[in-house]
């Protein structure tokens, strides 16, 4: 640790005046009621960890590790304490020392700045049951991804996007051009998303590069404390990225965003590593929106994934795209979260579990029909946790809304698209 | 850090099983308030049920340790911080409403109950639960009644004590006892319950509350004025209250703690302005319209150099969360300032103010002020920078004089935080040697062995 992270960690540490209001919002201390597993307790606990007052227990593990970085807390902290920072530290303290992520950092090193060894793993599911992080609460049998057990995981694509995409999407001639990051569920689990994402940026008018050299944004390292990694990765995706000669980076999942966003940033300490701004996918489709029309079939609401609003602050472009296309209806509770987290919900998956029906209780009591969000993990739980409750209620990517509007309008135009129906 | 004997461990291994702790992380996260003092226990303890607070407390009383109830530890006295040794009772598991009494305006509720999640629920069915701390997202039912916790609605409707209607809970002599009755009117006997709302966790431990609830008013109007004085903006509230209007919230800002929430969230206050006003109003549709026009033209004839009202919930949501960010921005500001929490009759808030400022004055010490001007509670802080040597000591006599002067004007040591660790040494200011004795005579009545958090209120012998 160098010495200025040791001092803003402290800093940001005594900035907290065990006021407790971060328990009025955690998820996580919602469903457990436990001071550990909470902003205020945990900074309690990680204050005690860095200055080697206390050990590294199983305890401390646990309690350090049962965050979902939310981040909800650093949003509602009333003396601005930046939890994150400090969660980080903490965690790469406990990381270093024991055996949790040795195994699953080494395998995490290997392969996410390599992608077709990933490619290899995430297909073998057995492999990553042998780098089981820590130990977890319930059981996993498997962890295709690290996401498990009673979940029902999304199929994997036949072929991945990098690998079955062209390198570009649009006229060679547009005037905005952006690339898009696809993320690691868009490439090996919703390539669908990713293709809406490309159509729909068409129809703004910019032409979207997929850049073959993206790898992981490196959430989960950051995550599990693993700075170096993570240094990696946004080397490597600086080098994909490289040279385009674009006006904007677009991310459609949420966290990735905010890893490329604020991360990345604060690890090189350059305003925009990867050499332009990026931008969430609603964020930046609601600036170019004159060309999206067509009407959705049907009522839709909107899911706020946490790492858009509670991190890159974004709630109105989303509302307003799927207002324009659809019959937009806001559920109570739209901002609640998931309870996905990443690793999160592979250490805590009845934690996890249990945010995620709090959350589908609301889906159902407000009586939505579709429930669009922006972010791949968002997807994967409340697409689990709705079949678990057996609930009718369609989970789609924004992306997909709206791709779905632009194809019904471009159908308005073709010759007896109406008469085909009967 | 002193260790529970290991007899005694086992024991209350016994009753809680997997819900006893004495793993240093579990005392650690059970020492610490938002005082930020700290006692390290020697167990935790979550209990389920009042049978189990009972046998935790008469176990106390055999092996001789004290206990020490704990809701979300948001105090602000320390009341909550428990002696080194102790076992803290930590009241999170026994959360739940029991019933929302919709024919008798009651609810039934155990002592974990966020009081937040309370009015959410009591708000569905059009009910209202008026005490209304800041804390009111986080802090709990049981902690709000052991420190008869007031907040922003006093002037209107009282503070925690004028809603609780009976208490079942555990005496520091291991009993279970009920006090007061379902009914609004009783006098059957002592007034236990009134004794017990406010008594810190010292004479016994709340595990359950019946709590009177009102209709919730149809309609709320809100406003800010700006004045040029604190002097004016006070003079503003007690012309109010004498040309009988009945605000539920009269929220006074000086113009330090103005400039220190503008600088630190950005807040932008008009020219000239070194006070304001919140003026809040709720009761019929029509009436909070005409209430609120009444008040603003008082407040203009007093002086006031802007007003501004609130055109819909979310502008009165910004005023409120304005007025929310004035704790945490002076703790940013001066993590070490002293953040006292006198009462005085309200016609006195003016004299008050100039009094507190002639204090920081002569030592040396930048004060700012913000009150619940309508019921006299004023939240008094004199900022401190610790690199600044002697600060502390000179804080301590300002401090000191504010309370002998709080007194002086009638006044009481403190509206709604309670005395807990922080207030104790002045105790003796207000209650005179022969309350004092009585007081103590109770507290041997309710807790003979002293086992129950000791150490609070009363200034050491």
């Amino acid at each position: 640790m160098s010495e200025t992270t040791a001092i803003t960690v402290e800093k940001e540490i005594a900035k907290c005046s065990k006021c407790g209001k971060c328990r009025s919002v955690c998820p996580v201390f919602i469903e457990t009621r436990s001071e550990g597993m909470v902003a205020r307790g945990r900074i309690s606990l990680a204050e005690a960890l860095l200055s080697g007052e206390m050990r590294d227990t199983a305890k401390m593990r646990r309690y350090l590790w049962g965050c979902l970085k939310c981040l909800r807390c650093v949003d509602a902290c009333p003396s601005g304490v930046r939890f994150d920072k400090i969660i980080s530290e903490a965690r790469r303290r406990v990381g270093s020392r024991v055996g949790m992520p040795w195994f699953a950092r080494t395998a995490m090193r290997l392969m996410l700045p390599r992608r077709w060894l990933f490619d290899i793993a995430v297909k073998s599911a057995a492999l990553w049951e042998k780098i089981l992080p820590l130990h977890r609460e319930g059981r996993i049998r498997h962890l295709p991804m690290l996401f498990g057990d009673h979940r029902s995981m999304p199929e994997l694509a036949k072929k991945s996007v990098l690998k079955s995409f062209a390198d570009y999407y649009g006229d060679e001639n547009a005037k905005r051009k952006v690339a898009l990051f696809v993320g690691c569920l868009g490439n090996y689990a919703y390539p669908e998303v990713v293709t809406a994402e490309i159509a729909v940026l068409n129809a703004t008018g910019a032409g979207v590069y997929v850049p073959k050299g993206q790898v992981c944004c490196g959430a989960a390292a950051s995550s599990l404390g693993d700075e170096k990694l993570l240094a990696r990765l946004e080397r490597l995706n600086e080098e994909a990225f490289a040279g385009l000669g674009i006006e904007a980076i677009i991310v459609g999942c949420a966290s990735g965003g905010a890893t490329l966003k604020g991360e990345y940033p604060a690890i090189t300490g350059r305003e925009n590593p990867l050499g332009a701004p990026v931008e969430d996918f609603s964020e930046y489709v609601a600036k170019h929106s004159e060309k999206i029309k067509g009407r959705f079939g049907g009522q839709v609401s909107w899911h706020d994934p946490c790492h858009l609003k509670f991190v890159q602050k974004v709630t109105a472009p989303p509302r307003e795209l799927l207002g324009k296309v659809a019959d937009y209806r806001e559920i109570e509770g739209a901002d609640y979260c998931c309870g996905m987290g990443g690793v999160f919900s592979a250490f805590f998956p009845d934690i996890s579990a249990q945010i995620g029906t709090r959350k589908t209780d609301a889906i159902r009591a407000g009586g939505a029909e579709v429930m669009a969000t922006g972010c791949s993990g968002c997807i994967l739980q409340l697409r689990d946790r709705l079949a678990a409750a057996g609930a009718d209620v369609k989970v789609m990517h924004v992306a997909e809304v709206l791709a779905e509007a632009l194809e019904e309008d471009s159908g308005k135009d073709k010759p007896g698209g109406e008469e085909s129906i009967a | 850090m002193k260790r529970l004997s290991a007899g005694a461990a086992a024991r209350l291994k016994g009753i809680f099983g997997e819900r006893m702790s004495v793993e240093e992380e579990e005392t650690l996260l059970a020492s610490y308030d938002a005082t930020k003092k700290t006692g390290m226990p020697a167990a935790v303890v979550w209990p389920e049920s009042t049978e189990e607070t009972a046998a935790l407390v008469k176990l106390a009383n055999e092996e001789g340790f004290a206990v020490v109830a704990r809701g979300a530890a948001s105090g602000l006295t320390g009341g909550s911080v428990p002696a080194d040794g102790s076992v803290v009772a930590d009241f999170a598991r026994m959360d739940k409403i029991l019933e929302i009494d919709r024919r008798n305006l009651t609810a039934l509720v155990e002592p974990g109950v966020v009081v937040g999640e309370l009015q959410r629920q009591v708000e569905k069915v059009g009910l209202f639960y008026p005490p209304d701390p800041a804390s009111n997202e986080f802090s709990t039912v049981g902690g709000n009644i052991a420190e008869c916790a007031g907040g922003l609605r006093g002037l209107k409707y009282g503070v925690t004590r004028d809603y609780v209607l009976q208490l079942e809970v555990v005496t520091g002599g291991g009993e279970i006892i009920h006090t007061g009755s379902n009914t609004i009117k009783s006098v059957t006997g002592y007034d236990l319950t009134r004794l017990l709302v406010g008594s810190e966790g010292t004479l016994a431990i709340i595990t359950k509350a019946r709590l009177k609830l009102i209709p919730l008013p149809e309609g709320i109007a809100t406003a800010v004025a700006y004045f040029r004085t604190p002097h004016e903006a006070g003079e503003a509230v007690s012309k109010m209250i004498e040309e009988r209007l009945l605000p539920r919230a009269l929220e006074f800002v000086d113009g330090v703690t103005m400039g220190i929430v503008a600088k630190s969230k950005g807040y932008r206050f008009p020219q000239g302005a070194e006070a304001l006003l919140i003026i809040e109003v709720d009761g019929g549709k029509e009436q909070v319209a005409a209430d609120i026009e009444r008040a603003v033209a008082v407040a203009e004839r007093q002086g006031a150099i802007a007003v501004e009202r609130a055109k819909d919930k979310a502008a009165r949501d910004r005023i409120w969360e304005m007025r929310k960010q004035l704790s945490p921005s002076l703790y940013a500001a001066s993590p070490d300032r002293v953040n006292e929490d006198i009462c005085v009759p309200r016609d006195r808030i003016p004299e008050t103010l100039d009094a507190v400022a002639e204090i920081g004055k002569r030592y040396n010490l930048v004060v700012c002020n913000y009150a619940h001007a309508g019921d006299g509670n004023i939240h008094v802080n004199f900022l401190v920078d610790t690199t600044d040597s002697g600060i502390m000591e000179r804080a301590e006599k300002a401090v000191e004089e504010v309370f002998k002067l709080t007194v002086s004007m009638g006044g009481t040591l403190s509206g709604e935080h309670g005395i807990g660790l922080s207030k104790k040494r002045f105790f003796s200011l207000e209650v005179a040697p022969v309350e004092m004795a009585l007081m103590k005579a109770m507290k041997r009545v309710f807790d003979p062995n002293g086992v129950l958090n000791p150490g609070k209120i009363f200034p050491d012998e």
